[in-house]
């Protein structure tokens, strides 16, 4: 019954059923099959939405929408420019950064290939980059923006397991640089084969004053958040409604660049993706809450104990399932159903839940990139009009490196909890 | 494109009524839009005047919390009813690009039965839900509870008038005659 569950799952998925409410109509087959009341359905939905914590998501959602909307991500791209610009394949390096800062803004991966990408694509195209490398490092980049906090996958698997989403965001920082550095290492080993391009023009010390004044309103947004939440001043919760309201008093009253009418549709398009993530907790919660009252994470446990009690074996049994689940599903998605179904495993073998956390977001971050459904892939390739094909091809060494760093956070344990530990979370 | 419309008056008088049925969808979406709005921005300045009055004042109302949370819960459920609307849901979409027109249309239309099936349940049970917390107070805000649960329903009877939209669409995609029809009476407005 429990296998049925599951395979329903993925075959009304491919019916082109939203993947929120696909869980939510093979559950309904498991309800009729036995015979349980309705307003199970509601009541789970309705539970699975409704924490204090939960109430981050909107918010970070709304911060890095106005964030976005102010126009800041071209001062940020400038600032990049500082560091980067003159190496050659400058501007690559410059994606990457930016996307890194981008990352402590916002918490998904999709608005920063959207908004990095469209305006790095065509510059760099422009200045005799090949479009398919241009779209892979955009799209693989902004892989990061999940990873380095804040992060929306990181407040629900805290909220779902109660580890402290403060201790997930600094463990976070470790495999994020890494993410990054690893793919700038990819541009430096394309840059020397393929030549590529450098900006000639010198910065002046003057231009690099006024270019950091402006970025410093962008970069003050990730000591926010992170601030509040380590140093104990604010709850995630809370952090992230001053980081919102800090973006929207740089947009509307400093910038102003967001002008009442553009506030409204901020308000509004977040308000749809909130609504598009957080049905996924509601109908989630009743189809793992099928999957716990069937002891299906049990069952796995004793399936996979059965085979083998090694440890560096199953974590790399468990890294190649979440790869190919983050292949076809969605982050957040892939997060809700398979946490409750490997973390009594994980926990048996002794893996610490924050370090599992961090493996499972980093391999479902993976599928952004990966066809046929990542989302960062989708929104890379139709801003620079390629194919997915032509796309993918160009991401490959940057996948594999991507992999490489996956295996370091996967196997060092301490290079993840270093920091959560030195600031006391754990 | 006079003579088959005098041919099929009733294709015709199907076509008005879908289009009529979308006119009414695109006024609720529009007040979808302001709730949509409104609540974003009370979630936002509720958690602002809640740190506020922490640190300045040294007082919390114990109802701010419970006001994010199920402001948040609506707003959830009315976005995701308006996800529909302008397609912001995640879904696998392999096999539409994969598969011929007409054999995805049978696919996804049983498809989205099926989805009306669950929105119905999300209705029903909500309803039931709703109904029996009638007397049960909240703790912060001391309003029944009621009020939060009752979002379960709305939301899924919203979310089912847009998945309808969609299915009338796909519906006159696939049948060329309704198809040209709809055109035409696009190009005259």
């Amino acid at each position: 019954m429990i296998y049925l569950l599951f395979i329903l799952f993925i075959l009304f998925a491919f019916c082109g059923i939203p993947i929120a409410y696909a869980l939510g109509v093979s559950s309904l087959v498991y309800i009729f099959y036995k015979g349980i009341s309705l307003v199970l359905v509601a009541q789970k939905m309705f539970t699975g939405m409704d924490a204090f914590l939960l109430t981050a998501i909107p918010l970070f959602i709304l911060a890095g929408n106005l964030m976005n909307a102010s126009g800041l991500t071209e001062e940020l791209i400038e600032f990049s420019k500082i560091f980067v610009g003159r190496i050659r394949g400058g501007l690559a390096y410059v994606n990457v950064i930016v996307s890194m800062i981008f990352a402590g803004m916002t918490g998904a991966g999709v608005s920063d290939t959207a908004a990095v990408g469209s305006i790095l694509i065509p510059g760099m195209v422009k200045d005799g980059y090949k479009r398919d490398f241009t779209t892979a490092v955009t799209v693989i980049s902004s892989t990061i923006g999940p990873v380095i906090p804040p992060s929306i996958p990181f407040v629900i698997y805290g909220a779902m397991t109660g580890i402290s989403i403060g201790a997930l965001f600094l463990a976070g920082f470790v495999p994020g640089i890494l993410l990054g550095v690893s793919q700038m290492a990819v541009v430096l080993a394309t840059s020397k084969r393929e030549k590529l391009p450098r900006i000639e023009k010198k910065i002046s010390f003057d231009e690099m004053v006024i270019v950091t004044k402006n970025a410093v309103l962008a970069l003050m947004m990730p000591v926010i958040i992170l601030g509040g939440i380590i140093g104990g001043f604010a709850t995630p919760t809370e952090a992230a409604g001053i980081a919102a309201f800090y973006a929207f008093i740089i947009g509307v009253f400093v910038r102003r660049t967001v002008t009442p009418k553009v506030l409204k549709s901020v308000l509004i398009k977040s308000g749809i993706t909130t609504g598009a993530v957080m049905i996924l907790l509601g109908t989630a919660a009743i189809f793992s809450f099928i999957l716990t009252t069937e002891m299906f994470p049990q069952m796995v446990a004793t399936a996979v104990l059965s085979l083998t009690h090694n440890k560096i074996v199953i974590l790399l049994l468990i890294n190649a399932v979440l790869l190919v689940i983050g292949m076809f599903l969605d982050v957040v998605p892939a997060l809700l159903v398979m946490t409750p179904v490997f973390l009594p495993l994980m926990k048996m073998v002794g893996v610490h839940p924050l370090h599992y956390g961090v493996i499972c977001v980093l391999n479902l971050v993976i599928g952004l990139a990966t066809p046929p459904v990542g989302m960062c892939l989708f929104v890379g390739a139709n801003i620079s009009k390629l194919s997915i094909e032509e796309v993918s091809k160009a991401l490959i060494p940057f996948l594999v490196a991507v992999i490489g760093v996956l295996v370091i956070v996967t196997y060092w344990e301490r290079a993840i909890l270093w920091i959560p530990k030195l600031f006391g979370m754990l | 494109m006079e003579a088959p419309r005098r041919r099929i008056p009733l294709l015709e008088r199907i076509v008005r009524l879908k289009n009529w049925y979308q006119r009414f969808v695109n006024y609720l979406d529009g007040i979808i839009r302001v709730v949509l709005w409104v609540g974003i921005s009370l979630i936002m300045f509720a958690v602002v005047f809640h740190v506020v009055g922490r640190y300045f004042f040294g007082k919390t109302y114990m109802g701010t919390m419970e006001l994010v949370r199920y402001t948040m819960i609506w707003v959830s459920l009315l976005g995701a009813s308006a996800a529909f609307g302008s397609e912001e849901h995640v879904g696998i979409k392999v096999l539409q690009l994969a598969l011929p027109k007409r054999r995805w249309f049978w696919i996804s239309m049983s498809g989205n039965l099926l989805l009306c099936v669950f929105l119905v349940a999300m209705i029903i049970g909500g309803v039931e839900i709703s109904l029996r917390n009638w007397h049960q107070i909240s703790l912060g805000m001391q309003i029944p509870m009621f009020y939060p649960y009752l979002a379960v329903p709305i939301g899924a009877l919203l979310m089912l008038l847009y998945v309808l939209v969609n299915i009338l669409n796909s519906i006159i995609s696939i049948i060329p005659s309704l198809q040209r029809l709809s055109n035409t009476q696009r190009d005259k407005k």
